[in-house]
């Protein structure tokens, strides 16, 4: 009877432990998720934004990024290390042209390569209207480095991979 | 009468731990094959026009590579981080081959290629480049945009996730 009871609580142990293995993993994808959902809410716009909201989401988005972020991609004006205050400026020269912008990602593959960082791999899809009226739809391939600071995962890197070499 | 109710037993059945099962099997299939094997896609933009028109419909056939290698000519969809996003584009040439356009012809290897899906005029000029080891070269049907506005280049075969159904 004492030994079916210790067989019980070794299962039981075991269970709670791999669900809490899993839980605690599942939750930091899910924050490095969230942290695209966020961005990708910041850097949408729709036709009714205000100049204040712009600026708060131009800061807001900055804030997603550690102090120092590598760009790396052919456009070659935003290549190279930017600061938070770079960042927010780009972010709200970026959306200047737009009267509606969407950004969405998908496919996100997260891998944790060391400890308090994470490699990225996303599909990331730039539809919007021009204020002249054209229309814009482009889909990149992302390779992003993302690290814990404070329990808030931060972009690290972002380099655009090239699916398509002319 | 009894057809009819044996039809609506076939749709609606009753919870019975049979059918439950059946509806299991049945959703499982269908995630399975719908999901990786012959994945639903909807055809946005022009590039491949007339072949293929914007908004149509479509599915990519995962299996259509696994034992054969894509030739020119094919129809392929080229994926970017996953499966959610794709490009539909035509393969003009292989690995180790010279590509050039030259007032909007295609020539492969310096030998002209006779093209009879590319239906719209066409004007670009394509310094030669040689196809890389393990890649091809796509490029939309549609040639009559600039060539810095189409999508195309060579892809590593790793890339090419299927061919459309039809």
């Amino acid at each position: 009877m004492v030994k079916g009871k210790h067989v019980i609580l070794t299962v039981f142990v075991v269970v709670v432990g791999i669900l809490a293995g899993v839980f605690c993993f599942q939750s930091e994808g899910k924050k490095i998720k969230k942290q695209f959902r966020l961005l990708s809410k910041q850097a949408s716009k729709d036709h009714h934004e205000n100049n204040f909201t712009t600026a708060r989401k131009a800061r807001d988005i900055s804030k997603l990024f550690a102090e120092q972020c590598e760009f790396r991609a052919h456009i070659t004006s935003i290549s190279g290390s930017h600061t938070r205050q770079e960042i927010s400026e780009l972010a709200a020269r970026a959306r200047l042209p737009f009267s509606r912008l969407s950004i969405r990602f998908y496919d996100l593959h997260i891998e944790f390569s060391e400890k308090k960082t994470a490699r990225v791999t996303v599909t990331a899809q730039a539809s919007g209207t021009l204020r002249g009226g054209d229309l814009v739809d482009d889909t990149l391939e992302l390779e992003c480095s993302l690290q814990k600071h404070d329990d808030k995962w931060l972009f690290t890197a972002i380099e655009v991979v090239e699916v398509l070499e002319k | 009468m009894a057809v009819r109710k044996k039809f609506h037993q076939f749709i609606f059945p009753s919870p019975t731990p049979k059918a439950i099962i059946r509806m299991v099997l049945v959703a499982l299939s269908a995630y399975l094959f719908f999901g990786h094997i012959c994945i639903p896609l909807r055809i946005k933009g022009s590039s491949m026009e007339p072949t293929y028109g914007d908004k149509s419909i479509n599915f990519c056939w995962r299996l259509r590579y696994i034992f054969s290698a894509p030739l020119q000519h094919d129809l392929v969809l080229v994926r970017f981080a996953g499966n959610r996003v794709m490009l539909l584009k035509r393969v003009v040439a292989l690995e180790g081959e010279t590509v050039e356009f030259r007032g909007g012809k295609l020539f492969v290897d310096g030998v002209e290629v006779d093209e009879p899906y590319v239906r719209y005029p066409c004007n670009w000029n394509l310094p030669p480049r040689r196809v890389k080891k393990d890649c091809v070269y796509v490029v939309g049907d549609n040639r009559n945009m600039s060539i810095e506005n189409h999508n195309f280049g060579q892809a590593s075969i790793k890339r090419i996730a299927g061919a459309p159904l039809w």
